[in-house]
């Protein structure tokens, strides 16, 4: 399938290079002459420059023959009047960013607004969720939910101390099921076997039954922290929303912005909570509301500097856990290495949520980015016709670097073994090392 | 300011009360007493001014906001002479004071009462006496505006001057005179609804329909001299109970329930939960005033306590006992909810549970405030902000209403009346309750007392009636000042 690309940003940059990877044809509309000799230099794809919103350019990327249109630039406006040109042309589905909150209703599923658009998305809304999840678990890296939501998959730490550390893979037993689907040493991502170690340090991405899992991190040396008192800094329209998702899920929130319009603007907007007034890089502002006591403290100006600055001064204070906003995704490995506890990237968010959209449909359920090297968690359906449909897993010839992580039958929850069997109408989570992606979507979709 | 506007929509509103006198009058005429051509010879006088006015006068252009001001309160004090004449002409008053202070009395839906021997009455001027609650209680600018639309733009204000908790009062349809109408229409469906009960209950239909019009407008006059004690009859308590708590609650939240069509709105709703507490704990205080302290049985402590809780915290001031005699605990909560008062947009007076709800998350506020200097605070509603002018201008009508409490005390102390007398009068004017304590006890009434207090406290019911500052800014020099 032909996928157009308007916008060679990092949202851009980050889809293309997946879908390159799942072989579609992947051409990319970009008004700037140097990004778009950039992006031509790193991905195998086609590029035109040109403006999203003409015929021409529209037309010499083949809009005719083409599936999907992602309008992904810096302007609202441009990535709304390329997807409604982009309709005039035939039957491309449309996907726009839209960061005007006004643009976009808060509820995501409002497609009615604009005629020819089928997908809105909203960096900032979907970076306050993101988060949201990240609170509920505060002491996982990352966190993701399959077969609507009784599967939980948590990155982890193994800390120094845990039992299960210098452990083989296969002498952990444990009363409820879990599945560790990769490790992250030394940044090389790896699927383990069974008689692979467990090393402290090392991450893991663990794979188990939602109402399983506080047990299994406890096993695993994580204990779950109760988290009540969130601070966030910003009062942005991504700090508002999340704040706005806290209150309801009765955390006690305070949002500090240094602009007094605005905290007046978001004080009326939210309802339990504390809207302060003032400058988070003032220490002794930040110990008289008491800010180190804080169980999370997110940090989500625009200004990455800002960010690192304030998440360091109150891991300092004493905040347990510390979330920041962070605009150059390169800068999170950093990031994280200097004493900040998880970094996000909006760009990095929205270009997961948006693979996730072109994703779906056929068969595919989710597919979810795990880290920035490109691995993957995919939730599908197995169809009738499907080649794996009724076979053992240990019959089957899985492309190396995949691994059939869960299957979701009937609201029952299996962590598969290899006589374990694969039915149609199961769905099941496989995960994927970057290269391996594709093949395994074809072993198991025919 | 423009007099040829001004005595225009004067002269509509007297028209209006003309047209209503009708009603007693076909009444007496019907009765063939002889209060008939007293009715007859008022309606003359009243047409004949009015459409002098109607006439002569020409309106055209926009009201200003000064016209408003002064048509609503000129308004009111013209209703309440006009409306005297009845009295007067049949001689049940001989002074011009005591028929002022009766009528306006009525027409605040006050209740209070300068008659000594209400039954000797006829009954085409009961009906009027219990009428001008009636028009009072939803008022009668509303229903100017409701009949008129044409005052337009002019309307609104002329409605938030005159409407029970102001600027807190959301429009419920675009149109101002639509939304009178709607309030009109919930209030004659529970008139209507109250007569029928009432008249099933065992009242006469006469009867049912003057304590209808004293209850739904929360007045409190009866036309027995015991009020509702007289009927000693538990199923008339409870239906008059509660009748006055939903004439005590804000009449929108009805038309709310109406176009959803569901109950919850209630329970969303933050000021009716307030006034549901006040009124529950305040029932309890009585009960265990009533049961241990005075020594009744239990059945007659709740039956009691929740009349006279409901009657006085929703300022209608029927009785069915004389409060008087209760222990100090239980006068003291009844005259502790004479500062409370029904909902907005009720036909309750006094400050208003939503004034108190909004006084209440304001405190929490400042409290918050002297914990955290840089919080930004924003005062909600039913998940909606409360802008600050208008938390100022609870907090001043808060202020304002105590003060004139106080000072209306210390002016009836000035000619003599004892504390209680005086403190009580003034609460139960200025709240347009009707009973207070001492010599203005629930038994007792305000006939003794000479003419110029009499004014005063008409003065003071006019006040509580239009929520203070409609009337008191015609007392600022620059509102007479041109330029």
């Amino acid at each position: 399938m032909r996928v157009i690309i308007i916008g060679a940003g990092k949202t851009g940059f980050i889809i293309a290079k997946i879908l390159v990877e799942e072989k579609y044809d992947v051409v990319v509309i970009e008004r700037q002459e140097e990004r778009a000799n950039t992006l031509q230099e790193y991905l195998d794809v086609e590029v035109i420059i040109g403006n999203g919103v003409k015929r021409t350019s529209l037309e010499e990327a083949g809009i005719r023959e083409a599936g999907l249109v992602v309008a992904v630039t810096e302007s609202d406006e441009t990535n709304l009047v390329a997807c409604m040109l982009a309709k005039t042309f035939g039957q491309a589905k449309t996907i726009a960013k839209v960061k005007n909150p006004e643009y976009v209703l808060e509820n995501e599923k409002d497609k009615e607004m604009f005629s020819g658009i089928d997908y809105m998305i909203n960096p900032k809304l979907v970076t306050a969720k993101e988060i949201a999840k990240l609170i509920d678990v505060p002491e996982a890296l990352d966190v993701a939910y399959y077969a609507e939501g009784k599967i939980q998959l948590l990155e982890l730490k193994i800390p120094e101390e845990a039992p299960v550390a210098n452990k083989q893979l296969k002498d952990l037993k444990f009363e409820s099921p879990f599945l560790i689907a990769a490790i992250i040493r030394e940044k090389k991502l790896i699927i383990p076997r069974g008689n692979d170690l467990i090393y402290p340090q090392d991450i893991i991405f663990v794979l188990a039954k939602t109402v399983d899992m506080i047990q299994v991190e406890s096993f695993l040396g994580n204990k779950r922290e109760k988290v009540n008192r969130v601070v966030i800094l910003g009062g942005g329209y991504t700090g508002l929303q999340l704040a706005k998702i806290l209150e309801n899920r009765k955390f006690k929130v305070k949002i500090i912005d240094k602009d007094y319009n605005r905290c007046v603007q978001i004080a009326k907007k939210l309802d339990q909570t504390m809207v302060l007034y003032g400058d988070a890089t003032d220490i002794n502002f930040l110990n008289n509301e008491d800010t180190g006591s804080a169980d999370v403290f997110v940090s989500l100006t625009d200004d990455d500097k800002l960010n690192l600055l304030v998440s360091l001064i109150v891991k300092n204070l004493g905040v347990k856990r510390t979330i920041a906003q962070v605009g150059r995704s390169d800068y999170i490995t950093l990031m994280e290495n200097v004493g900040i506890d998880i970094g996000v990237s909006p760009r990095t968010l929205t270009a997961n949520r948006i693979l996730r959209f072109i994703h779906q449909g056929n068969k595919v359920i989710s597919v979810t980015l795990l880290n920035n090297e490109g691995a993957e968690m995919t939730e599908l359906l197995i169809a009738e016709d499907s080649p794996v449909a009724n076979k053992k897993l240990k019959e089957l010839n899985f492309p190396p670097g995949s691994l059939v992580a869960s299957i979701y039958r009937k609201n029952q929850v299996i962590l598969p073994k290899g006589d374990d069997v694969l039915r149609p109408g199961d769905s099941v989570t496989v995960f994927t090392l970057p290269d391996a992606a594709a093949k395994t979507l074809k072993y198991i979709t025919g | 300011m423009n007099y040829q506007r001004i005595v225009y929509s004067l002269s509509i509103i007297l028209l209006i009360i003309g047209l209503a006198m009708l009603l007693p009058l076909f009444c007496s005429l019907y009765y063939g007493e002889t209060d008939s051509y007293a009715l007859a010879l008022s309606c003359g006088v009243i047409y004949l001014v009015g459409f002098l006015g109607f006439k002569k006068a020409k309106t055209e252009g926009e009201f200003l906001h000064k016209e408003v001001f002064f048509i609503v309160t000129v308004g009111w004090i013209l209703v309440s002479i006009f409306g005297s004449i009845p009295y007067l002409l049949s001689g049940t008053f001989t002074s011009f004071a005591d028929a002022f202070f009766e009528t306006m009395s009525g027409f605040t839906t006050t209740g209070a009462s300068v008659l000594t021997d209400v039954e000797a009455l006829p009954h085409g001027l009961l009906l009027w006496r219990s009428l001008t609650h009636w028009l009072g209680g939803m008022g009668i600018i509303v229903l100017f505006v409701a009949l008129f639309p044409s005052v337009g733009i002019g309307g609104m204000q002329m409605y938030q001057a005159e409407a029970p908790g102001g600027s807190l009062m959301k429009k419920i349809r675009p149109r101002i005179s639509e939304m009178a109408k709607v309030l009109w229409s919930i209030y004659l469906i529970m008139t209507i609804a109250e007569i029928i009960l009432l008249y099933i209950a065992g009242m006469p239909l006469f009867d049912a329909v003057c304590h209808t019009f004293g209850t739904v407008a929360t007045g409190g006059f009866s036309i027995k001299n015991a009020s509702i004690g007289y009927y000693n009859n538990a199923a008339i308590e409870w239906i008059i109970t509660i009748f006055m708590f939903l004439s005590g609650a804000n009449f929108a939240l009805y038309y709310t329930i109406y176009r959803r069509k569901k109950l919850s709105v209630f329970t969303h709703n933050n000021e009716f939960k307030l006034y549901t507490l006040i009124v529950l704990t305040a029932i309890i205080f009585e009960v265990y005033s009533l049961y241990s302290i005075s020594g009744y049985s239990i059945g007659d402590s709740i039956r009691e306590a929740a009349f006279l809780v409901v009657s006085i915290i929703t300022t209608t001031g029927f009785g069915t006992a004389d409060f008087a005699q209760w222990s100090f605990l239980g006068q003291v909560i009844l005259i502790s909810l004479m500062f409370v008062g029904g909902c907005t947009g009720s036909t309750g007076g006094s400050i208003k549970v939503g004034r108190i709800l909004v006084l209440i998350k304001q405190t929490k506020l400042e409290l918050q405030r002297c914990l955290h200097p840089r919080a930004v605070l924003s005062l909600k509603i039913d998940g909606e902000n409360v802008a600050h002018q208008n938390v100022l201008n609870v907090t001043v009508f808060f202020f304002l209403y105590i003060g004139i409490v106080l000072a209306g005390t210390i002016l009836m102390t000035v000619v003599g009346r004892d504390l209680i007398t005086s403190f009580t009068a003034a609460a139960t004017c200025l709240g347009n309750i009707g009973p207070g304590l001492g010599l203005v006890g629930p038994t007792k009434n305000f006939a003794f007392l000479s003419g110029g207090e009499k004014y005063f406290l008409s003065f003071l019911m006019l006040l509580g009636r239009l929520e203070i500052y409609t009337v008191l800014v015609l007392f600022l020099p620059s509102f007479w000042r041109k330029g």
